[in-house]
């Protein structure tokens, strides 16, 4: 197993490098007058500006050439001096975020975090009962109408549902308001009187004994949180069932009930353990999909996380953020994948990973 | 397994049932827009809604409109109408390229094997890597910029069948300025979308090619590509189908969103996402203009819904080995 | 079986309750309609909800409703928009030069809502000798800059001549060295002026530095900066007054911390940096009454008394004016982006000023209190509610105008298609479509003025009446506007010439997906047009930026609905950028001769004025030629209004300010009840 970790942990240079070369690609479609229309938000007042941007930023140069100025980094003709690079760790400057990429990601990543982790809760716990829930009554009233809302889950697009919840919980009932903290409360944490160690309001606020905030960071996530776990929900629901299913009918369960166990012991000592072993993969999995779910979950709930930024940069064509952040996100996508492939195998002795 | 006999299942089973009965009420709905909604006489393009005045402020259901109009006074029962039409292009054309494009990718893959395989799925697992709509309104925001320019060249082509294939719309013509917004989110989601079929193709034909009439096949000496559409293809396309009946729904799911982050149709387009995009700007009093989100959201609810229903059933029916998983 | 049919059944049940779910809002929407101020008081409404909602509105707000007052002595704006950098010399947008006119000082500042009236600050007093080219100002002592420097006269003269060396591509400082050099960039200078920074030798780049440092010259020990222009110009005053040019840094400091440290030899290496690379990005030392306390992008900006500040308490900045410490102690700019959570705020006292579209004003005139309005007789003046909680200063005219520029001379090469066929046959217009003045005056009146203006701007604005704005020097007290008139708009297509009347033609107009009055005139005006002829057709086309400005620059936009908001206060800033073949708008117009030379000329004359009543019968002159040649479509001039909670005290309106809600916050108070 050592030996495939370390040949997938070789091969996240090769995906990297590729996955930003079609991104390069994809913008190399762009002239530089359009990508100079980055710097320029208003029409140019003086004649030639846009030239003069051009050749600032190099961006008439050969698209190799400014894929590998990306990659490696500047080097000043006259002290020799190298600034920048990728590969010397600098992810470069977004134009969109006014600092450097890597700060945009310190700044943003909390939020998204913080979300993606209580979506997490919910979605792998209930769906998870439910699947459960599911195949025991096999092809029973409730597997039937559990059968259904995911199919109707997996159905509702994330900005009707996310929509509708502002509609009844905000604009009409004012329970749940958008953003992640109230502005008092935000004004607060950014005080000496709370440390922030996590940036995660909800994890902050435990520390800091401050359940105010820790309430207000709750009122202001339930939303977000529902609306970013329900597609994902459904989706799990249906594997846990099917893999229960798959699971009951195995011959040690038979074995187990002809021994005359009694069927709440053979399901919760034999088939549940038995049928998570997939769960975990496609729970995995399920993770790393809510990042596309929080792209618009961050846009219609006012979250300044990873996603809404990355909208944000890919509208305006800011080449650097996007690289940058795709990059980012796709590492957390690779080692996410390698590291639940890992936990498949040591949870599932059949399974060689090679 | 005739199609007679997969009609009949389905009419049985009650969730498929009632997935048919939607979807025959959209077929409806799309055939006959123009008498549901009838087209103002002066109107250049049927798919641009009509609008009563150019007020932001949205109207509630009234005599003259039924489901009222949205910010920008355009008419909100003409736009869920002709917006039916848009999503059974949109999702069917681009189910079509997905389901092809991946079935290549994934047949070439499997039957060649050795290192045409090894470069053929790391290029899947690299596309499978981008996080998919970031990378998606990424693309859509460079196309929309190359197409805008408007010059010849090989994308150009490409836009001008998918434009033929989606809308009808002449090959010799130029392409009309207010459906390339749509076909350069087409394009996004057809490029980044096409990864699962590959992969499902690629491990049934593993499967199906070591069976026995493969193998005879080959050392009688046919051609390898006479084998691969012959005998590999046909025992492989099945759980291909299921899941591209399944994806249509999602990629309707897609291209709204691409629509609500303003990267798809046109304002004014009958695109439901399109639609529902104008709410974004009155949340706080939202349950007072709530009839601009509910209309054109059940809309597309009911719609990716009934394609997810039947396919849920068609699954059972034709492969049940595939039940549970995507 | 029998659970099947139940679940037939069950199925059914669930679809039929998501349409009723769907029908169902219409009932509670038709009473909404009916009393529409409850959008916000949802929960007092719900019982009454099947009433006949024929209550007094006033009954929505709880009697005796109180406006919380939070954040004592701080001042919260919730706005969008971000500054690019800090740096005065290198902004050229509005939200940068908000924060610096707070963060840093000139030599003269506008006297409270004078835009042509300055008072001193970083000077005692100013003279200018009879041929108005050459101005010295006495330098006030005992300043200091926030990080502890004195403020001293060469400080100012580094200051100029560091904004005319840095001179960034995209820049302000064309205007800079228009009124030193009469060039337009620092490239100007070097050599012959046809290459750029990177071409000059050595000894040219020394040569131009120095030509800088001969106009602006400081004598420490007199206590004096004299200035002196190629050629006088009545707006100097107005340049000086802007941040751009007029802020003033600390020498010391800035060579100190890696700025260029006033050696000619050098200045090269600090020409057109990006934003990024100016030291003053996003650190701030100036002498004015805040200092900058943090800026994190994309969320917020703060800044914070400066309690070193130089004035005095009995030294009020004009008569009635602020002295002293300022009176709020913070000042916190939120970048909101989306309406409703800036609404939600305003509501809840979170904020004391947001930035309200003006599509929105109807969603928050049920909270008026005390209205002040400036439009005596307008729309915008007509009272909506007395008895709520916002400050509202209605009526307002920025100096802004939206024309729609024809390009009379439109590219054709490669294809285009915005002009469709490309040729008159009903799927297309000509290059030279619009160089006919009948076609141009057709446009011109086939536009609905009033419509625009009532559905973009909720009907706060006013038609333009030609490149000068209102109340300035050259705007007309008579004189022919075009008017909608679809009549007289179809006469003058058929007095064309080229047959447009009968062939038809086909063209689109482009705008900038998201902006929405641009694309709301586009709209209007294709409604327009088509009206009066069915072989007539315009297609409005949302495009992203990158696009419209790509296709712009190569001249391909048969129409380009536009918007300038100006520079500094004088008529020359707007004759030039719209009618002169070198301007903003002018250069993509081309405008044909003999039209354009006369127009250039006019345009020069006016510049190198100063006496007024010389100068005004040249710019009447230029408005009437602009509007009788159609040269654009001068569409519109926006009114604003301004929002505040209950406690902000002491606002006026500037014109000049580039935010009016937060450019010079020493001059206001919050006052909690």
């Amino acid at each position: 197993m050592t030996n495939y970790i370390i040949r997938r942990v070789m091969i996240i240079p090769i995906l990297m490098a590729g996955i930003s070369m079609l991104i390069f690609a994809m913008l190399s479609l762009l002239t530089p007058y359009e990508r100079a229309a980055l710097y320029v938000t208003d029409i140019p007042k003086r004649q030639g500006a846009i030239e003069g941007i051009i050749e600032k930023y190099g961006l008439d140069d050969p698209i190799y050439v400014q894929y590998w100025r990306w990659m490696v980094g500047q080097k000043d003709e006259d002290t020799g001096e190298v600034t920048g690079g990728v590969l010397r760790g600098d992810l470069g400057w977004s134009k969109v975020g006014k600092s450097t990429v890597a700060e945009v990601i310190a700044r943003r990543l909390p939020a998204t975090a913080e979300l993606a982790i209580w979506s997490a809760i919910p979605l792998i716990g209930l769906a998870v009962w439910m699947g459960i829930k599911a195949a025991v009554n096999h092809d029973k009233f409730v597997d039937q109408i559990l059968r259904l809302a995911a199919i109707a889950g997996w159905s509702i697009p994330t900005f009707v549902f996310g929509l509708l919840l502002l509609l009844k919980f905000y604009s009409d009932l004012d329970l749940f308001p958008p953003g992640r903290l109230s502005i008092g409360m935000n004004e607060f944490i950014q005080s000496d009187a709370f440390i922030q160690y996590t940036k995660l309001h909800t994890l902050d606020a435990l520390l800091n004994l401050r359940f105010d905030v820790f309430k207000d960071a709750i009122r202001h996530l339930v939303l977000p949180v529902v609306t970013l776990s329900v597609v994902s929900w459904a989706f799990l629901l249906r594997v846990t069932r099917s893999s229960m299913l798959d699971t009951l009918r195995q011959d040690y369960i038979t074995t187990a009930r002809a021994k005359g166990l009694p069927e709440s012991k053979v399901i919760s000592r034999h088939a549940v353990p038995n049928a998570l072993i997939p769960v975990i993969t496609v729970g995995g999995l399920t993770l790393i999909g809510l990042f596309n779910g929080v792209v618009i979950t961050e846009t219609i709930f006012n979250i300044k996380g990873i996603g809404s930024f990355l909208a944000q940069a890919a509208v305006a064509l800011d080449v650097v953020s996007v690289l940058g952040l795709t990059l980012f996100s796709s590492m957390i996508l690779i080692v996410g994948n390698l590291v639940v492939d890992v936990l498949y195998s040591i949870v599932d002795p059949r399974i060689r990973l090679d | 397994m005739t199609f007679g006999y997969v009609f009949k299942k389905l009419i049985k089973n009650p969730i498929a049932f009632i997935g048919l009965l939607l979807l025959l009420g959209f077929i409806i709905m799309a055939v006959w827009a123009p008498v549901f909604a009838p087209v103002p006489e002066n109107a250049r393009d049927p798919y641009m809604i009509p609008r009563d005045g150019f007020s932001a402020v949205p109207v509630p259901p009234n005599e003259d409109h039924i489901l009222g109009t949205t910010e920008g006074q355009y008419d909100i029962f003409y736009g869920i109408i002709w917006g039916s039409r848009t999503a059974f292009r949109i999702g069917v054309v681009i189910t079509l390229f997905t389901t092809l494009m991946g079935i290549m990718v994934g047949s070439v893959a499997a039957y060649y094997g050795g290192w045409i395989d090894e470069v053929l799925m790391r290029i899947t697992e690299i596309f499978q890597t981008f996080p998919f709509l970031l990378t998606a309104i990424t693309l859509t925001s460079v196309l929309q910029a190359v197409y805008g320019r408007g010059e010849a060249g090989a994308l150009i082509y490409s836009a001008k069948i998918l434009a033929f294939l989606t809308f009808g719309h002449s090959l010799a013509e130029k392409i009309n300025p207010i459906q390339l917004t749509i076909l350069t989110g087409m394009i996004s989601i057809i490029m980044f979308g096409w990864m699962t079929i590959a992969r499902v193709t690629r491990g049934n034909i593993l499967t199906v090619k070591n069976y026995e009439y493969a193998i005879a096949a080959e050392t009688i000496g046919a051609k390898n590509l006479r084998i691969l559409f012959r005998h590999l293809m046909p025992n492989a396309i099945f759980p291909v189908l299921v899941i591209a009946s399944m994806n249509i729904g999602s990629y309707v799911l897609t291209f709204a969103a691409l629509s609500f982050l303003g990267l798809g149709a046109q304002r004014g387009y009958a695109d439901w996402g399109q639609m529902i995009s104008f709410a974004r700007n009155w949340i706080p009093s939202l349950a007072e203009y709530s009839h601009i989100v509910i209309y054109p959201g059940m809309a597309i609810l009911l719609f990716v819904l009934a394609w997810n229903l039947v396919g849920d059933a068609l699954r059972d029916i034709l492969d049940p080995r595939m039940r549970g998983t995507k | 079986m029998n659970a099947r049919k139940l679940l037939y059944i069950l199925s059914l049940l669930v679809i039929a309750s998501m349409l009723i779910v769907a029908c169902g809002p219409a009932d509670s929407n038709n009473n909404a309609d009916m009393d529409n101020n409850m959008a916000n008081e949802p929960a007092a409404n719900e019982p009454a909800a099947n009433e006949p909602a024929a209550d007094e509105p006033a009954a929505d707000e709880p009697a005796g409703f109180e406006y919380p007052f939070k954040n004592p002595d701080t001042y919260v704006v919730a706005s969008f928009g971000e500054p690019e950098t800090l740096d005065p010399a290198w902004t050229y947008e509005t939200s940068g030069s908000a924060f610096e006119n707070n963060i840093y000082e000139g030599l003269v500042w506008f006297e409270r809502e004078r835009t042509d009236v300055f008072v001193p600050i970083l000077s005692t007093g100013w003279e200018a000798n009879d041929a108005g080219d050459v101005w010295t100002f006495d330098i006030r002592e005992g300043v200091t800059f926030h990080e502890g420097g004195t403020l001293e006269p060469h400080d100012v003269a580094y200051s100029m001549q560091r904004a005319l060396l840095q001179d960034r591509v995209d820049g302000p400082h064309w205007m800079t060295h228009e009124v030193f050099f009469g060039t337009y960039s620092i490239a100007e200078s070097i050599g012959d002026g046809s290459g750029g920074v990177a071409d000059g030798t050595p000894e040219e780049l020394v040569a131009a530095c120095e030509l800088v440092k001969s106009a602006v010259v400081a004598d420490d020990a007199a206590g004096t900066v004299t200035f002196t222009l190629v050629q006088p110009a009545p707006w100097f005053m107005a340049i000086l007054a802007n941040s751009f040019a007029g802020a003033v840094v600390d020498q010391e400091w800035m060579a100190e911390n890696g700025d260029w440290d006033g050696d000619c030899a050098t200045w090269q290496d600090f020409n057109d940096p990006a934003a990024e690379e100016s030291i003053l990005f996003n650190v701030a030392n100036g002498t004015g009454p805040y200092v900058l306390d943090h800026w994190t992008p994309g969320e917020e900006i703060v800044l914070t008394a400066n309690q070193n500040y130089w004035r005095a308490d009995d030294d009020p900045i004009w008569e009635g004016g602020p002295s002293g410490i300022a009176s709020i102690q913070r000042f916190v700019y939120l970048l909101i982006d989306e309406w409703g959570t800036r609404l939600a705020m305003f509501e809840a006292g979170d904020a004391d000023y947001v930035v309200v579209p003006a599509q929105f004003n109807s969603q928050v005139e049920p909270y008026y209190g005390e209205i002040t309005c400036d439009a005596p007789d307008h729309k915008s003046c007509v009272e909506v509610a007395s008895d709520g909680w916002i400050q509202a200063y209605t009526g307002y005219q920025r100096p802004i105008m939206t024309p729609a520029q024809f390009n009379q001379a439109i590219n054709s090469e490669g294809g285009n298609v915005f002009q469709g066929s490309g040729a008159l046959d009903g799927n297309g217009i000509t290059d030279d479509f619009f160089t006919d003045l009948h076609i141009r005056r057709a446009f011109s009146y086939c536009f609905d003025y009033d419509t625009v203006i009532a559905e973009a701007l909720d009907g706060e604005g006013t038609q333009a009446q030609g490149p000068i704005i209102a109340g300035m020097l050259g705007y007309r007290d008579d004189g022919f506007v075009f008017s909608y008139d679809p009549d007289k708009c179809a006469e003058e297509f058929q007095l064309s010439e080229s047959g447009v009347w009968d062939t038809g033609f086909y063209m689109q107009i482009a705008y900038n997906t998201g902006n929405e009055g641009r694309r709301l005139a586009a709209e209007v005006l294709k409604a327009g047009i088509e009206d009066v002829n069915p072989n007539f057709q315009i297609q409005v086309v949302g495009m992203p930026w990158p696009v419209l400005l790509n296709a712009r620059r190569a001249g391909k936009l048969p129409i380009y609905v536009g918007g300038w908001l100006e520079d500094f206060h004088d008529p020359h800033n707007w004759v030039h950028p719209f009618l002169h073949s070198g301007g903003a708008y002018g250069r993509v117009a081309n405008i044909q001769d003999p039209l354009k030379t006369e127009l250039d000329t006019m345009i020069a004359e006016g510049a190198a004025l100063t006496d007024p009543d010389a100068r005004r019968p040249i710019y009447e002159a230029l408005q009437l030629k602009a509007q009788e040649e159609a040269i654009m479509i001068w569409m519109y001039q926006p009114l604003v209004r301004y929002h505040f909670s209950p406690w902000i005290e002491g606002w006026y309106y500037n014109g000049a300010y580039s935010a009016g809600s937060f450019s010079y916050i020493y001059a206001l108070d919050k006052v909690g009840p």
